[in-house]
């Protein structure tokens, strides 16, 4: 019977939850998400992701959180006369109507002091926190790195 | 004919390196002796199979990458980038190169540690390391700029660097320089050129 009741409840929570999900996927959209796969020796990784604004304001992403790493944080790369420098970012922001695409190169969520080696057939799963309140789960594919040109087969 | 289209190729890299539109070419200093037709400076470091130097593959085509093990994105990227490269050539040409690495953060990146990291990209690549000293002389002489870039939590200290790819011919000559996230199908070129090179000389 206490069983009973709780699963209930449970149930009812996963209900008012509901609608605040289907909200939040009307403000943004994740896609081509995937954590790179560790080469054997290295502790740290990246996770790269498409970044859709669908909203006409800006959204700043400003934290992503996993219990894959001990340390997580957004960072850029940036080219200061020719040497890449990684820069922490307080926040990355998705332009209004706008697209941003995490890549390597580039934006992304850098994944220090990871607890095992990642292997492509692995998922990842963390949780993207936004400006205002809005968090959002994400479960990621660990994959070879393939760069674009790769893929594109140019 | 040839020739004369690959001179044009590689003046139009040139002008594209230095139009700024991608990064600074790695001959940043006043020194000239690290130049496309010069001879690549020689160097002498530890794999985990002993000491290795460039002129040991005299009659090959090298391709030269410098980086550490725990570079998070840009190491990996040309690696992989280069690594696709090798492997969509045709055998006989892969067996005219040899791709070397060479580490900037030799305390963490010992000869052993290289082999495991390089022989998830590719089985040939070859791994080097050295004393501080010995790697300080030979990014100097391929004008590598780098340097460490402290984190609070120091177990997380990352390098910033250059990060070119050198191709040297079969007669130990700098060939031409290429960025990290050049396309495989730029690497793949730039790699059969090498290999053209000797036959040319050979003739
Ligand atoms: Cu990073």
């Amino acid at each position: 019977m206490k069983m009973l009741i709780s699963s209930a409840l449970l149930l009812s929570s996963l209900f008012i939850a509901t609608p605040t999900l289907a909200c939040d996927d009307h403000k943004l959209e994740i896609s081509d998400s995937y954590v790179r796969e560790m080469p054997p020796a290295s502790k740290n990784t990246a996770a790269y992701m498409q970044l859709k604004n669908t909203t006409d304001k800006p959204l700043k992403l400003l934290e992503v959180q996993s219990d894959i790493a001990k340390k997580i944080e957004l960072h850029n790369i940036v080219n200061v006369d020719g040497v890449l420098k990684m820069q922490p970012q307080p926040y990355i922001e998705i332009a209004a109507n706008n697209s941003l695409i995490l890549k390597p190169g580039s934006y992304h969520v850098m994944m220090m002091g990871v607890k095992r080696q990642l292997k492509q057939g692995e998922e990842v799963k963390m949780t993207l926190k936004f400006e205002g309140g809005m968090t959002r789960e994400l479960t990621a594919p660990v994959q070879p790195i393939m760069p674009k040109s790769a893929k594109a087969g140019s | 004919m040839k020739y004369k289209s690959y001179a044009i190729l590689f003046s139009s890299l040139v002008l594209i390196m230095l139009s700024g539109c991608s990064p600074t070419e790695p001959a940043t200093t006043s020194n000239n002796s690290l130049a496309p037709g010069k001879p690549a400076p020689n160097f002498t470091l530890q794999s985990n199979q002993g000491p290795i130097s460039l002129a040991d593959f005299k009659g090959k085509g090298v391709v030269l990458f410098f980086g550490y093990t725990n570079c998070p994105d840009v190491c990996p990227t040309g690696l992989s980038s280069l690594t696709q490269a090798l492997k969509q050539l045709p055998k006989t040409t892969q067996q005219r190169l040899q791709p070397i690495f060479i580490t900037l953060d030799p305390t963490v990146d010992t000869p052993a540690r290289l082999a495991e990291y390089l022989r998830y990209f590719h089985s040939n690549l070859i791994g080097l390391s050295s004393n501080q000293q010995t790697l300080e002389q030979i990014t100097q002489a391929y004008h590598v700029v780098y340097k460490r870039q402290p984190q609070p939590n120091s177990e997380f200290d990352f390098i910033q660097h250059t990060a070119y790819f050198y191709f040297i011919s079969p007669t130990g000559k700098l060939s031409q320089y290429l960025p990290h996230q050049s396309s495989i199908e730029n690497l793949k070129q730039a790699l059969t050129m090498l290999v053209k090179t000797k036959q040319k000389e050979l003739i």
